[in-house]
């Protein structure tokens, strides 16, 4: 299975981590992953909010990129890019008007056909074969999957499969034997791209998806999205000084779970890279299972 | 961010309705939607407050009225300075650019010495190939927004000016961001444009 890349700017740099997770278990999932050559920046919130016709017209050029390079579908992980690549080839679906405002703007043809896959979409497509690869199942573990925003709406971008009750990542993680617990922050805001910008209502909208998180008697909290993980990882320390309960709560990417039961390592995964230490998590798992699948000759698709 | 806003969604579309176009454009409430779409997934009359408020934002900005909180503006500006100048986000030249323009000179937004130790920042800006098409992008973009009075390129751009703009409005000031709580030292400001040297980081 081959698929484009885009991996953005987090990724390259505050949050690379992800996209060491998101190689290894590609890798390891028989997906090859071809970075778009010379992507740009999706322009995340400051071009959508300021600038309607940038906020499409950018990720568009990504789009155009990536047909050209001969792609049907690209993978974007973080779920900022994810939703404003999405955004865009719906707008430039279903509004003329734009399209031909950001042909005149990108100087490339608009390309509406390339796929947008978001890591859990992409992971829940190939449930079966992370279930038959997995060779450490995390038996045991009990894991809040946070969606918030970026993944879950607008619904006509998200492919979720349901806006209010999604349970796609749930799934994923229940093929790694992990255990997903029920819990009711899943869907809130993390505070986004206010994490420079306006600090103390990230640390306010965090703490309460923390603390939900660790009620519902969650080992760690599994995300998608390198801003919902920097402002909950990397925040945790400014929301623990002042929340009556300092326990800390392990934050892991998608990839990172997958990887984990997919016998990948630790270190390869990019876990020692976080904020919150994950020992928790890393010493208590299982002996990757030897006998398993070492000669899997099937192509997934 | 309902509870910090003094113009929750239903307000915002109560005001359009009533044509009080100068109240709304020149709210901070706008400023202060973070775009998660839950009041659009959840309009029981399927109205889109999410785009209204992204086209108020953009309405008030070309025009010259927009009244963001300081750190806010300051955040966007830098934002796009950075796609401008390189197709991507260079985050130390972000938070660069982001210090000399919000004010928040000491403030360790983002604890460089943990980000380091990690691996987490880079260390120099990757400029795309054709940034040239970027740049394109956006002068077309900025030239078809009327009265364009605050484009974010004639700002300054990631230099040692600070914008004019100093005002700080008491509704942006009803809950502080913690900038000296934590006894680490401020890391001085960082100047993005004088560090172009193109280089990868893997």
């Amino acid at each position: 299975m081959r698929v484009g890349y885009f991996p953005g700017c987090s990724l390259h740099a505050t949050s690379r981590e992800y996209a060491e997770s998101v190689l290894a278990m590609t890798g390891a999932l028989g997906v090859e992953l071809f970075e778009i050559e010379d992507w740009a920046c999706c322009g995340a919130t400051s071009a959508h909010a300021t600038n309607h016709l940038l906020g499409v017209a950018l990720p568009a050029r990504t789009l155009a990129l990536a047909a050209e390079q001969g792609h049907e579908q690209v993978l974007a992980p973080c779920a900022a890019c994810f939703n404003r690549l999405a955004a865009a080839r719906h707008e430039l679906r279903k509004d003329p008007k734009i399209a031909r405002a950001v042909e005149n703007a990108t100087g490339r043809p608009i390309q509406t056909n390339v796929n947008v896959l978001s890591i859990v979409k992409l992971l829940q497509d190939l449930k079966a074969t992370i279930r038959e690869k997995t060779v450490r199942p995390l038996k045991g573990l009990k894991a809040a999957c946070y969606y918030g925003c970026l993944l879950a709406r607008p619904k006509e971008l998200t492919d979720l499969d349901d806006v209010e009750m999604p349970s796609s990542m749930e799934d994923v993680v229940k093929a790694t034997g992990a255990t997903p617990v029920a819990w009711n922050r899943r869907l809130d805001c993390c505070g986004g791209g206010f994490s420079l910008s306006r600090t103390s209502s990230v640390v306010r909208l965090s703490r309460t998806i923390l603390e939900d998180a660790r009620d519902a008697g969650a080992d760690l909290l599994v995300v998608a999205c390198p801003m919902c993980h920097s402002n909950l990882d990397f925040r945790q320390k400014a929301i623990a000084k002042r929340a009556e309960d300092p326990t800390t709560l392990p934050i892991l990417f998608l990839s990172q779970v997958v990887g984990l039961a997919l016998g990948e390592g630790p270190l390869e995964l990019g876990l020692d890279r976080h904020f919150v230490t994950t020992e928790k998590i890393t010493s208590c798992l299982p002996e990757i299972e030897e006998q398993k699948n070492v000669t899997t000759g099937e192509a997934d698709q | 961010m309902a509870v910090e806003s003094k113009l929750r969604p239903h307000d915002i579309l109560r005001l359009l309705q009533q044509g009080r176009r100068g109240e709304l454009l020149s709210s901070q409430s706008i400023w202060l939607c973070l775009t998660c779409e839950t009041c659009t997934a959840r309009c029981p009359n399927e109205c889109d407050p999410a785009r209204i408020i992204d086209a108020l934002r953009e309405i008030a900005w070309n025009e010259g009225l927009a009244d963001p909180p300081r750190k806010i503006e300051a955040f966007h500006r830098s934002f796009l300075n950075q796609i401008r100048r390189s197709g991507r986000i260079f985050e130390f030249g972000l938070v660069a650019g982001y210090k000399m323009r919000s004010g928040a000179l000491f403030s360790d937004v983002l604890s460089v010495p943990g980000m380091l130790s990690r691996g987490k920042l880079a260390l120099a800006p990757v400029r795309i190939t054709r940034i040239k098409e970027i740049r394109r992008i956006f002068d077309t973009c900025l030239e078809s927004a009327p009265h364009d009075s605050s484009s974010p390129e004639d700002s300054g751009a990631d230099t040692h000016e600070t914008d004019g703009k100093g005002t700080v409005h008491p509704a942006s000031a009803t809950i502080e961001e913690e900038s000296s709580g934590n006894g680490r030292q401020g890391s001085p400001p960082l100047d993005g444009a004088s560090n172009n040297g193109e280089r990868r980081n893997s």
